[in-house]
């Protein structure tokens, strides 16, 4: 018996096994969670409206693809942010995911096109991320002894390292 | 005697539409040195077929021809093939696996060798039959079908969330899931030796029914009442596990199996369920604990959305399975 | 009985992408005079204490990132293989010497020797892998054996661990020479 939802599971692994996606979703609920519980509210609601939105405008409309070497940066930017845990207003790890859930789910929606049931695969996408995101908020908005915030501030800067190299490696001059 | 450069079984026919889960058996049994009896079971659903081939290496040499017979929902096709130097080392190649959906199990017997186990699928459909086959290679296999089986079965998993959502304490959940587990072990166990034998058509129906019934429990939980199942959840999970169980084997028993591996791939099935719904488990804790850190929880319908979802899939899929045993 | 196959996008990919992961992953730990200079800055900072402790290995990684970037892009660094080597000496020196320099300095220190490990990862990188999965294996490689330093360095708060802490300076620093000697020979 088929009950449909084949394609909800090619989403989940399609996240899964696409380093870049994780890696943002990470490194933007490490800095959610490092900027408090209110913070990582508005973040762990906009990443996954944004990044859906992203994935339809990215299936059913002409906007242009954009360049591979955004998500390296954003992923470094974000990762900087982490390390340096700077006082940011609540706003902004939730505006920062918006424009980065956009963009990862446009590329998500390009990537995607031939799926036929791509409302379902998308749905698979965000799920497995909204999971993800909400459990790394939570326990990273938790963390109170300085050591541990200290242990979530040196992974993202592992994740800046990570975002500098993807994004040296998207604009070397033999191409991507 | 022909010699073939590649046997070439076309089982012809179209592709059957979407999925098609019942995994196609190949058996090769060395029944003397280098000759070999092969068996080739595909699948079939009516008059659809899904085209799949067997492709030895080159020089493998036919001694009997391929006789193909349509028995129990498959075509079953056996023929002898002769190599010198013997098939160990050689390549095998299921073609056509690429565009399928389905699984292919190969089991090897080689003379003074453990018969090895192995599933290949669409990514992965070929295989070097091993010299000397690994210890774990069964043990794997059906741990992943195991865990692969309850993960993508969402009627169970939507079983197990509705049980988390009856029950709040900690021991309770404990013992709630346990019960379910051994419930479900024991009939797995049964009806892979066939002790028990149920009709796939009523069984789906109430396994659907069974979610069906949590649903008015959870909403009896939320208006603060009390019943039966509310007091003594572990109870009813085994109840139902005993029936879930029975589904589980649905998964396995199809296979066709050898009987003397029977135990140990039984065994890792069901470890690999019990892996799955582990794993279902806390992660399903690990998201609802979150939500109460993060505070997410304020619109209070927000919390009832999971209870709902277990109440109206379980009716859909009650009304969706019940409508052919009584129209049909 | 619900049972769907769809691990077609899964296993697609893990066999193309683990190679890059895998091979990010034991490139650090491919060359003794990485390894060497990587544990030495865990060692090191354990012995300077917070916020050293854990500022040192956050700039490496970031600064070998840089480097590796350079190398990507096509830039050049003279003398990387004696840059790596004399990480080792000085390194290996400041552990022996417990140095306790001025916290901007340390962190220069690292973040120079730190660029030409980078810079020889970048150049050496095999073609044809995936990048992003190369960069992560990379990063947690040479980030694991900074904690690995960290780890062992946890003994100097005993009077005999500090001694030791010092002799395993000693020990890179004379690795470090052993390598510097062949790069210029």
């Amino acid at each position: 018996m088929n009950s449909g939802v084949g394609p909800f599971y090619d989403g989940v692994a399609h996240f899964f096994i696409t380093p870049e996606d994780i890696l943002i979703v990470f490194c933007l609920a490490l800095f959610g969670g490092l900027s408090g519980k209110q913070a990582s509210r508005g973040l762990v609601l906009v990443l996954p409206l944004a990044w859906f939105i992203g994935s339809a405008v990215g299936r059913f409309s002409d906007f242009p693809a954009l360049p591979v070497f955004l998500s390296g940066l954003g992923i470094l930017v974000t990762g900087i942010l982490v390390a340096t845990a700077p006082a940011v207003p609540t706003w902004l790890p939730g505006t920062l995911a918006g424009v980065l859930g956009f963009l990862h789910g446009l590329m998500n929606g390009n990537a995607l096109t031939q799926s036929s049931t791509l409302f379902l695969a998308a749905v698979g996408i965000v799920s497995s991320l909204v999971v993800v995101a909400l459990i790394t908020c939570a326990v990273t908005a938790t963390l109170t002894q300085n050591w541990q915030r200290i242990t979530a501030r040196v992974l993202g800067s592992w994740g800046a390292a990570i975002g500098l190299l993807s994004l040296a490696w998207s604009l070397r001059p033999e191409g991507p | 005697m022909r010699r073939l450069g590649i046997i070439l079984l076309l089982l012809w026919g179209g592709h059957l539409q979407g999925h098609e889960m019942r995994p196609a058996f190949l058996e090769i049994t060395e029944v003397s040195p280098e000759t070999y009896n092969i068996l080739w079971r595909v699948p079939a659903r009516g008059e659809a077929r899904i085209s799949l081939s067997v492709q030895f290496v080159e020089d493998v040499e036919v001694v009997s021809e391929p006789v193909t017979a349509f028995s129990g929902g498959a075509d079953v096709t056996r023929w002898t093939i002769q190599r010198s130097g013997g098939l160990a080392g050689t390549p095998l190649r299921i073609k056509g696996l690429e565009s399928t959906y389905t699984d292919a199990l190969i089991r090897v017997s080689l003379i003074d060798l453990e018969p090895q186990t192995i599933m290949l699928n669409p990514e992965n459909p070929g295989l070097t039959i091993a010299d000397k086959p690994g210890a774990g290679e069964v043990a794997v296999t059906y741990l992943r079908l195991g865990i692969e089986h309850i993960l993508l079965g969402v009627d169970h998993l939507l079983f197990v969330l509705g049980l988390l959502l009856i029950v709040d304490r900690r021991w309770m959940l404990v013992k709630t899931v346990t019960s379910f587990t051994i419930a479900h072990s024991i009939t797995l166990g049964l009806s892979t030796f066939a002790v028990i034998q149920v009709e796939e058509v009523p069984l789906n129906a109430a396994i659907a029914l069974s979610i069906l019934f949590l649903g008015p429990e959870i909403a009896r939980k939320w208006r603060g009442g009390s019943s039966f199942t509310l007091r003594h959840p572990w109870i009813v999970a085994f109840a139902f596990g005993l029936l879930h169980g029975i589904g589980f084997a649905s998964g396995l028993s199809l296979n066709g199996v050898p009987r003397p591996e029977i135990p140990a791939a039984l065994l890792f099935f069901n470890i690999g369920v019990e892996v799955g719904q582990l794993a279902f488990v806390f992660l399903a804790l690990a998201v609802a604990k979150s939500i109460r850190i993060l505070e997410l929880n304020r619109p209070s319908w927000v919390l009832k959305l999971p209870g709902y979802a277990v109440g109206s899939l379980g009716a859909f899929w009650t009304c969706q399975r019940v409508w052919p045993i009584l129209f049909s | 009985m619900f049972y769907l196959g769809s691990q077609s996008l899964l296993f697609g990919h893990t066999d193309s992408g683990a190679g890059g992961f895998t091979s990010g992953l034991s490139h650090p730990v491919g060359g003794l005079d990485h390894i060497l200079a990587m544990v030495a800055v865990g060692l090191w900072g354990a012995q300077l204490g917070s916020p050293l402790l854990w500022g040192l290995p956050i700039a490496f990684p970031l600064m070998m990132a840089f480097g590796a970037a350079l190398g990507l892009m096509g830039y050049l660094v003279p003398g990387v293989e004696i840059g790596i080597a004399l990480s080792g000496v000085a390194l290996g020196l400041m552990v022996l010497l417990e140095a306790k320099p001025p916290r901007w300095a340390a962190i220069l220190i690292v973040g120079v020797f730190a660029i030409f490990h980078g810079h020889a990862h970048g150049t050496e990188l095999p073609a044809g892998q995936s990048g992003v999965l190369y960069s992560i294996g990379f990063v947690i490689s040479t980030g694991l054996l900074h904690a690995a330093g960290i780890g062992i360095g946890t003994v100097h708060r005993w009077k005999q661990g500090k001694l030791f802490l010092r002799f395993a300076g000693a020990l890179v620093m004379g690795g470090g020479i052993y390598f510097l000697i062949r790069a210029l020979g």
